[in-house]
């Protein structure tokens, strides 16, 4: 009758709710908000996860990297005096885009860039958060491959790789590279 | 439908004065049904205003980001109408003396079905966008989003809960499905509407880093919240514990029609007029968990509160068995059909069947001046008339017309159709300048509107509730 199926019914919504609350995507663990990027898996190229700079060489480097994106550090902090500055960190200057400023930093030796790490990415939604975490990785593959900021597009993240892009050549600039 | 009384206790009835009670009159403030329309309105239009602040039109230059922005003001927008629709049904009496249950009901079933294709776009238009823009099929898209986007999976079950609602309303499948199981599967509405809530913070671009637009979300949510728990649960509450109701008889009216006399405390200050109804819900071991709405049939009188069925479907026979003393737990009263409707001196009563119920109280209420106050009562049989002494009695003490308008359309007893206008001009000449209140079954309440409005009865002098559930 109506109250036993009613019964069932409840103690069926029960085990799928509590199935469902126990379902956690990565993101959520962090909580809401801008930051959740910084916690997103690794990915490498993503500014505070990436302890592969370490900025031993002496010379002009920035600060140590401040952990989280949405501190930035101060831009262009670090201007080599040296054109042949064989090794050390650039800052790019902050590029803005339509969802959000986007920011990278160089790490180079021997006139040769060995990484780059994306200080500031869009990041006011979670859309954005989602696309650069997937787009970073490729950009910085792609920067490391050309040597330059003559880098291709990312589909789906045209406004993130402009920025990249031009932050790069910032970067690239104020290293003399 | 509407529901009904009892020839053989009818003199004891009629003999309880029936005072003119006021205390439900309905209030008169300077908002009206437009208004609130209007706010409704205005509230959808800041929302797409939220959309377009946060760069919705901008979106709408590429492929991929208009399907994402579409997918976002659908979001948008489905939600403000489930919203809409929790407000409608949170049976507020601010709403409710102002659109009548029935005119809710009507609106809370398009908005309804609005609200659920635009969620479905939603979820279908955001993967396809999202899918567009990382070179993703749909169906990779659409794990992605389960699997890696917050809340989302939530919301994606909460939809699928909302379908459900909307499916089981469709009327092919309303009309296969019983009354409880329903009302059971609309109830899940609730839950659905919690599991899309975390999703939207979290990952609706419209919140994440709007402070404000937040605030005004989390708002339409407790507003919509406080206004259900204080009618929904608050309310009857209140009213169960203060008058606390119970049966005190159960009366045979006819081969199928009973009537059940309710006592309880306080009745007097019940607020509750002739014509309203309740939900009751009968504290029996059998049929606990059916709340059904029936009309009062007669005025409440501060003694008792009478309500007459036509008891033969599923639940309704179960009223039979009632003993007495046996617990009720009423929500309402409900209903717009009342004598604070009256806009002339003399009225004009059209009952169709049981639905003279609601139509038998007001007859006791209602002004009667000479001359002016007239009930046709149409069935179909002389066995489906109730309360003949009852009416014949009030006949005789107030001074009102009764005429039994019995048989079968087209029958040798009934050759023409007694509602048709030349009809109803002949039984009541001065209908124009009266109020119509009428109550039966569907077509019928139809073909007296129709006619109404041929004889050129002004709309606003015509009262009708519809309860169809």
């Amino acid at each position: 009758m109506a109250p036993r199926r009613g019964l069932i019914a409840l103690v069926l919504t029960a085990i799928a709710l509590v199935l469902l609350l126990n379902f956690k995507t990565p993101q959520m663990t962090v909580g809401f908000g801008p930051t959740a990027v910084v916690a997103a898996p690794p990915t490498a190229g993503l500014a505070p996860t990436a302890p592969s700079s370490p900025p031993p060489t002496a010379g002009p480097t920035t600060t140590p990297a401040v952990a989280g994106a949405s501190v930035p550090p101060p831009a262009s902090s670090s201007t080599p005096r040296s054109p042949a500055a064989a090794s050390g960190q650039a800052t790019g200057q902050v590029s803005e885009t339509p969802f959000g400023p986007v920011q990278v930093r160089i790490s180079y030796a021997n006139g040769k860039i060995t990484d780059v790490i994306a200080v500031q990415v869009p990041s006011d939604r979670f859309r954005s958060q989602a696309i650069a975490a997937y787009a970073v990785p490729i950009l910085r593959g792609e920067a490391l491959q050309a040597q330059s900021a003559q880098i291709d597009t990312v589909s789906g993240a045209t406004y993130t790789s402009e920025g990249y892009a031009m932050s790069l050549q910032s970067a690239l600039d104020q290293a003399h590279l | 439908m509407c529901w009904t009384g009892d020839g053989r206790h009818s003199s004891q009835m009629v003999a309880v004065p029936s005072h003119a009670r006021s205390a439900a009159a309905p209030t008169r403030t300077t908002i009206g049904p437009l208004d609130l329309t209007l706010l409704a309105v205005a509230n959808g239009l800041l929302v797409v205003g939220m959309w377009v602040r946060h760069g919705g039109l901008q979106e709408l230059a590429t492929t991929a980001g208009r399907f994402t922005a579409e997918g976002q003001l659908t979001a948008l927008l489905g939600t403000y109408l489930i919203l809409i629709q929790l407000i409608l049904m949170a049976r507020s009496p601010w709403l409710e003396q102002r659109f009548g249950m029935d005119g809710l009901a009507k609106a809370h079933k398009w908005v309804g079905f609005s609200a659920v294709w635009l969620l479905v776009g939603h979820g279908v238009l955001t993967t396809i966008g999202y899918a567009m823009g990382d070179q993703q099929s749909f169906i990779g898209e659409a794990w992605t989003l389960l699997t890696t986007y917050p809340y989302v999976l939530m919301a994606t079950a909460g939809m699928a809960l909302f379908v459900a609602v909307g499916v089981s309303s469709v009327r092919a499948v309303r009309r296969r499905v019983s009354y409880e199981t329903w009302y059971g599967i609309h109830l899940y509405a609730y839950l659905a509407v919690a599991l899309a809530f975390a999703h939207q913070l979290a990952v609706g671009t419209d919140f994440s880093s709007d402070p404000l637009a937040r605030i005004y979300w989390i708002t339409l949510y407790a507003v919509t919240a406080l206004l259900i728990l204080t009618f929904r649960v608050g309310q009857p509450i209140r009213v169960n514990l203060r008058h606390r109701l119970r049966v005190a008889q159960v009366v045979q009216e006819s081969p199928d029609v009973l009537s059940v006399y309710v006592t309880g405390r306080e009745l007097g200050r019940l607020p509750v007029r002739a014509g309203q109804y309740f939900t009751w819900r009968f504290l029996a071991r059998d049929g606990w968990w059916r709340a059904h709405p029936y009309s009062l049939s007669a005025a409440p009188n501060g003694q008792f509160l009478r309500l007459t069925v036509k008891a033969l479907g599923d639940g309704s026979s179960a009223m039979w068995d009632l003993t007495p003393g046996t617990r009720i737990f009423v929500e309402g009263p409900y209903g717009v059909l009342t004598g604070a409707r009256r806009t002339r001196q003399r009225s004009l009563l059209i009952a169709g069947g049981i639905g003279i119920t609601p139509l038998r109280a007001l007859l006791e209420e209602l002004p009667a001046p000479p001359n002016g106050l007239t009930l046709l009562y149409r069935a179909s049989s002389w066995d489906d008339v109730v309360f003949g002494a009852e009416l014949d009695e009030l006949m005789a003490q107030r001074g009102a017309a009764v005429h039994y308008l019995v048989g079968r359309r087209g029958s040798a007893e009934l050759p023409e159709d007694p509602l048709a206008p030349d009809m109803l001009l002949g039984l009541v000449p001065d209908v124009r300048r009266r109020d119509v209140f009428l109550c039966g079954p569907a077509p019928m309440m139809a073909a007296a509107v129709a006619s109404l409005a041929a004889l050129g009865v002004p709309p606003a002098q015509v009262h009708a509730e519809r309860f169809e559930y």
